[in-house]
């Protein structure tokens, strides 16, 4: 009985994921091509962001609030290579590159804060999330244009100093998207495609009878297959084992010799860095970085994708982060319009995914921490033999 | 005794305390009356004190900071928006009873002067007991995850708020104050309070010193009071239970307390207070904030008590006093005086860093014991 | 002692040599990524004066044609490009085309070409961009 409450437990979360969309998808009358295509952007878009949290959850640090930092470090690369002017991939990789010391310097302190809370990591990087955004706007708000130099006055508000809300990102708009331009359609279509694409690389896959057309960001994915077969090589590393012995048991860690403070911090210093990467790699698909928002949600999104795809406080793969990622912006496509179709207010669709999104997170962390506390307790009662079994208070 | 003070206080606060000091000093000679600006401080000191008072119960029983408040505030805005709805009926069941029992003062006339205090009641009426049965799933929801209780708080508290989104917009609300216009249905983000409880407490015995000086000393008369129940209840036999349980939950079982019977109290009486609290905010703000109003109001409330000295395991009425008034000192001073030093609006900025590095740095204290 | 300084100072070199090779890529980028407008002025400029008509075309794509005391803009990324400008005299047919392939310097983000000096060949015809 207790073996199938397991499993139950185990994949409640897609399950009633799965169900609700179900429910969900005929209500919202969108077609199979549509949802397809807007499915493979949002697997290029946020894959990256969502990759990004394995590694502090393989180091037994929980679920990482603060992979905003990152987000915060990549925009800042952003608005410099946007400032400068900067286009195409290598405005791309430059903001990466811009962006990287600055999430190295913000993930380290993140590290060091998560030290001197252990037990609570996912609080305090939570809050720190807020604390680091003060100091973001601190220094996007008022320094930048002022002691920061800007040259180009377009970027910043009316008064002379401080970045405006809405920069456009249009230099480097769908640049890795498009970089090796794919599409699936019919054969109509295809020629079409076929016969505007100029010199370079593109991919056309020809399918009979099929109507609509479904374009592939292959650039994308490609880059997101290296940085899965990455995580897979830093597993078997020293490294990676490492953290992974101080996912398991820190104290045990500590006595085998592993430097767990540090190896914690690099953890951190790793996931903050790729969440930056993401960040961009997001910005450049969504075109326009809302200076003061685009990060906002990013933890949470990301983090209610992960859990969705059945990934748990202290144990998450590869597999979660693509099943989470599909089946949490399925939902975010179709409840608006389903809530429309079936109350008559687009509004409750959009309260419900977000309502769906808390508590999705909530409920996952509700059965790690119920699950962690009854083996605790089975453990307990085993050392103390059952006759103190009643008198646990329940 | 400098050092013993030092030590005691830490330096996070000493800063911010001086820091606050020196905005007081320096707003005359920016232009910011001093009194004006101890009025403000005084008015948001007692609207946002009962919310901080609410952190107390739960801090002292072990199970972390209140990051769960929206559930309390959501059961007090049930209150206040139902208060409404319902106004003429309570009225009219007052009267009814009046006329029925002869009470010793209460007769009509004092009814009808007294309205807008009856509304003010009815609406707390109505919120305790929904916080009650709240807090009572919350505190057996929390007593299954001990060790995660504050992250499972925010996420309950997040979820309570976006559900109750769905619900504002789907209840049968009627009263055409509350209703959007012309769908006639689902009620509106932000509803005055004005006509029926607005400054009920804040204007009483109200103390107006020169046009500039205002004292809402009801609402402070009615924290004391709050503060002084607390007070006396924490040092009762189940106070003292719970306080046994926060400090060393193995010592309280050996000692006969029933661990999870005291943690559900304390969550019951913190959503109770934090009910309470936002009724006490709304009549001095003057408006009710529906939909996602509450989602982030836990935090101003963790910060002050944080703010006032209390740790993630200790929380006294001291605390919440020190660290609401500095808290909401430094909330009404840095805009008016570095508005007017640097002609630009750094509150919010300010806000979010103080509040939050003040959390980071309790959070991040070592623990004595336990965790 | 001595080797233990010695592996230590080799870390610290191989991260410097990283971070040279980094900055170097940041700088590398910076100069072929960067987005420069291209003004192009069909003015009188001190000795020359301005043409009835030229048609300019950079990096062999569209062509503007100016006619006298116009103006145009046009983008290019990275630093070098190529201007073709054919000018017209006033019986309307070509009298020269002159072709320049010309490297920018990455700091300077916009400039102007004065067409008139272009077409005489001359040598300064390359300006600062107006604000």
């Amino acid at each position: 009985m207790r073996k199938l409450f397991d499993i139950i437990a185990g994949n409640a979360v897609p399950a009633i994921f799965i169900i609700i969309s179900a429910f969900a998808i005929p209500l919202s009358g969108y077609s199979a091509s549509y949802l397809i295509q807007e499915l493979l952007t949002r697997i290029g878009r946020n894959s990256f962001l969502i990759l990004s949290l394995l590694i502090p959850i393989m180091a037994g640090m929980g679920l990482n609030f603060g992979m905003v930092l990152g987000a915060m470090a990549g925009q800042i690369g952003l608005l410099f290579v946007s400032d400068w002017g900067v286009v195409g991939i290598p405005g791309m990789v430059l903001a990466m590159l811009l962006g990287t010391p600055i999430a190295i310097i913000l993930g380290i302190f993140c590290g060091n804060i998560l030290n001197r809370a252990k037990g609570r990591e996912m609080v305090t990087s939570y809050i720190l999330g807020f604390f680091i955004n003060g100091v973001y706007q601190l220094f996007v708000l008022y320094l930048m244009g002022w002691v920061i130099p800007v040259t180009n006055p377009s970027l910043l508000l009316s008064r002379g100093y401080g970045v405006r809300n809405a920069v456009s990102l249009l230099g480097i708009r769908g640049v890795l998207d498009n970089l090796i331009p794919t599409i699936v359609a019919g054969a109509d279509r295809a020629k079409n495609f076929i016969n505007m694409q100029g010199s370079g690389t593109f991919m056309a896959l020809q399918i009979p009878c099929f109507d609509g057309e479904v374009r592939i960001p292959l650039a994308t994915f490609l880059l997101i297959a290296l940085f899965c077969v990455f995580i897979i090589w830093f597993r078997k590393t020293k490294l990676g084992q490492d953290m992974r012995a101080i996912g398991q048991d820190q104290s045990v860690a500590d006595s085998a010799g592993i430097a767990v403070n540090r190896t914690r911090v690099i953890a951190i210093v790793i996931s903050t860095v790729l969440a930056c990467i993401g960040q961009v790699i997001y910005l450049q698909n969504m075109g326009t970085l809302n200076t003061y928002n685009s990060h906002d949600q990013t933890g949470m999104f990301s983090i209610a994708a992960l859990l969705i795809g059945g990934a748990s406080v202290s144990k998450a793969s590869i597999t979660n982060v693509f099943v989470g990622v599909i089946l949490f912006h399925l939902m975010f496509i179709v409840a608006p319009v389903a809530g429309k179709n079936l109350i008559g207010d687009a509004q409750i669709g959009e309260y419900f995914r977000v309502f769906v999104s808390y508590g999705i997170i909530a409920i996952a962390l509700v059965l790690h921490a119920w699950k962690r506390n009854r083996e605790a307790e089975a453990s307990r009662r085993s050392l103390r033999g059952n006759s103190n079994a009643n008198r646990e208070g329940e | 005794m400098i050092k013993n003070f030092i030590a005691k206080a830490g330096w996070p606060r000493i800063i911010i305390g001086l820091f606050l000091l020196s905005l007081f000093i320096a707003a005359p000679f920016v232009g910011v009356r001093v009194d004006t600006s101890l009025s403000n401080t005084l008015v948001r000191f007692g609207m946002n004190g009962v919310m901080v008072l609410a952190m107390i119960p739960m801090v002292q029983a072990g199970c972390g900071l209140n990051f769960g408040l929206p559930l309390g505030i959501i059961a007090g805005l049930l209150g206040a928006t139902l208060s409404i709805e319902f106004n003429d009926k309570i009225l009219a069941l007052v009267l009814e009873c009046v006329a029925k029992y002869n009470l010793a003062f209460m007769n009509e006339q004092f009814v009808i002067a007294h309205r807008e205090a009856i509304g003010f009641a009815s609406a707390m009426i109505i919120a305790v007991p929904i916080a009650a049965i709240l807090g009572w799933f919350y505190g057996k929801l929390l007593n299954r995850v001990k060790g995660d209780e504050m992250m499972i708080a925010t996420y309950v508290g997040f979820s309570s708020v976006s559900f109750m989104c769905i619900a504002w917009l789907l209840l049968p609300y009627k009263h055409p104050t509350m209703v959007w216009g012309y769908a006639g249905q689902g009620l509106r983000t932000t509803i005055s309070v004005e006509g029926y409880w607005l400054h009920v407490l804040s204007d009483s015995l109200a103390i107006n010193l020169n046009e500039h000086l205002y004292i809402p000393t009801g609402m402070l008369i009615f924290f004391a009071v709050m503060a002084i129940l607390v007070w006396i209840f924490m040092k009762t036999k189940t106070g003292t239970a719970i306080t046994a349980v926060g400090s060393n939950p193995d010592f309280a079982r050996a000692s006969g307390v029933n661990v999870d019977k005291m943690r559900t109290i304390s969550v019951v009486l913190s959503t109770v207070l934090g009910a309470i609290g936002i009724i006490v905010y709304e009549q001095s703000f003057g408006f009710i904030q529906l939909y996602m109003g509450p989602f982030y109001m836990a935090l101003p409330a963790v910060a002050s008590v944080l703010l006032g000295g209390a740790s993630v395991n200790k929380a006294g009425i001291v605390n919440v006093i020190v660290g609401t008034f500095l808290f909401q000192g430094i909330l009404t001073m840095t805009p008016s005086v570095i508005n007017s030093v640097l002609q630009t609006d750094m509150s919010e900025v300010i806000r979010l860093i103080v509040s939050n590095g003040m959390i980071l740095y309790a959070l991040t204290r070592r623990v004595r014991n336990g965790r | 002692m001595f080797v233990r300084f010695v592996k230590f100072l080799i870390r610290w070199i191989e991260r410097l040599v990283l971070l040279a090779a980094l900055i170097l890529l940041g700088a590398w980028l910076f100069y072929i990524g960067r987005e420069h407008q291209i003004f192009l002025d069909n003015r009188t400029n001190e000795d020359f004066r301005a043409l009835s008509q030229v048609n300019v075309s950079i990096n062999g794509g569209e062509v503007s044609e100016l006619t006298s005391r116009e103006r145009d803009v046009k983008k290019i990324v990275g630093p070098k490009f190529t201007i073709k400008a054919e000018i017209f005299d006033e019986r309307g047919e070509i009298a020269k085309t002159v072709e320049r392939e010309i490297k920018l310097c990455p700091l300077s983000k916009d400039i102007m070409i004065n067409l008139p000096t272009l077409a005489a060949e001359s040598e300064n015809f390359i300006l600062a961009a107006p604000r």
